[in-house]
């Protein structure tokens, strides 16, 4: 794992918790605004100003937090899938949990400023259709290192593989199957123990994309 | 349609607002049957907008209780997660130092890098922040890539990097 895992973990935690205050109430976009934006319907320059907006406005930050996670939830649970929806629902908060406990683990051992996480009740949520069907933060060897999900039949998948600072090591587009094998001079360079991320998104024709839940792996 | 609702709210509400959902939906149908008026019943209610009117409403009461400081600060909130270590009062102050300490660092940033950054810390991966920001994704990805290394340094400089 690179030095730069628990950091960036922190860091959006610190960055969107809940619970900050407003500190010009009157400037705060409208909640129909933050969705627009989070959603793309904003020029780009207005985007921005909502953007430079939730910087210096923590309220705001969570704001859009919750608008990216609502779209998120909304473009897994669309349409297809409903008939996995039970066990991928249950599952996906199984998934979670591990994950929520071992980077818990990491802030509180590395870096020692524990913050808490927000999370909403399970209840009345629907399994994503485009889904990791790898465990969360798996290791997988860099000679065979397969990414694999369950999706939508009939859509078009592309992956992309980055480090956990953005920086794009594959990307593969087009795929049909749902797997992938990334390929080891991808991965070149990058040491063992890093942990990686890799998310997929769907596309079915006349539709919007579906994106998966950013999942990570560790190399070997 | 308020099935729909029910479960868009239930999406976007908040644990320690649970309490409030029922209310919460009332207030997006009404909205909904305000905007459905006033457009003659032309407007298209799709999931999409559904799932907007949820979000406005559970917003508008965060917002509400925010004023009347009535919302829980993060060491108060329900823990929903019971593997997950519970912060002593201590920490989580620290937690929200850190917060204001990125705010501070991202304010100084040159304004793409501040945008390409704080999108990233939202949870937007590269090819999103891109798209949305109307930038090519390599242009995002080395404003992400040298906005944290800023972020990092600055943070360092407040004794809080590493």
């Amino acid at each position: 794992m690179t030095k730069d895992d628990p950091e960036l973990e922190e860091l959006r935690r610190a960055f969107t918790a809940p619970g900050g205050a407003a500190p010009r109430p009157e400037d705060c976009p409208a909640p129909e605004t933050i969705w627009a934006a989070v959603h793309g319907e904003l020029p780009p320059g207005e985007l921005r100003d909502v953007v430079d907006h939730t910087v210096a406005c923590p309220a705001c930050a969570e704001d859009w937090r919750l608008a990216v996670e609502v779209e998120r939830e909304a473009a897994s649970t669309e349409d297809v899938g409903r008939a996995a929806a039970p066990l991928l629902g249950s599952r996906r908060w199984v998934r979670l949990a591990p994950l929520a406990a071992a980077a818990a683990a990491i802030v509180l051992l590395v870096v020692g400023l524990p913050l808490t996480q927000h999370r909403s009740e399970p209840t009345l949520r629907e399994g994503p259709t485009v889904v990791s069907r790898l465990e969360d933060g798996q290791a997988l060897p860099r000679t065979h290192c397969r990414l694999a999900w369950s999706g939508p039949a009939g859509a078009t998948y592309e992956v992309e593989v980055h480090t956990l600072i953005g920086k794009s090591l594959d990307t593969a587009r087009g795929l049909t199957a749902t797997e992938y094998l990334v390929p080891e001079a991808k991965l070149a360079g990058v040491p063992s123990g890093t942990r990686l991320e890799w998310q997929v998104t769907a596309t079915l024709p006349g539709k919007a994309p579906r994106y998966s839940s950013l999942s990570s792996f560790i190399l070997r | 349609m308020r099935a729909e609702l029910v479960r868009a709210v239930a999406r976007v509400c908040p644990p320690w607002l649970a309490d409030r959902a029922d209310d919460l939906v009332q207030v997006a149908l009404l909205r909904i049957y305000d905007v459905q008026r006033r457009s003659e019943g032309k407007a298209e209610l799709s999931s999409f907008y559904l799932q907007r009117a949820a979000y406005s409403a559970v917003v508008d009461e965060i917002r509400r209780r925010r004023r009347r400081q009535e919302v829980p600060l993060e060491e108060e909130r329900p823990e929903t997660h019971p593997a997950a270590a519970q912060p002593d009062p201590e920490s989580a102050s620290a937690g929200a130092e850190i917060g204001r300490a990125i705010r501070d660092c991202l304010g100084g940033l040159v304004r793409p890098r501040r945008l390409a950054v704080a999108l990233h810390l939202q949870g937007h991966r590269v090819a999103e922040a891109a798209r949305l920001l109307g930038w090519s994704a390599k242009k995002a990805e080395n404003l992400v890539y040298r906005g944290l290394a800023d972020l990092r340094g600055c943070l360092k400089g407040k004794g809080m990097g590493r």
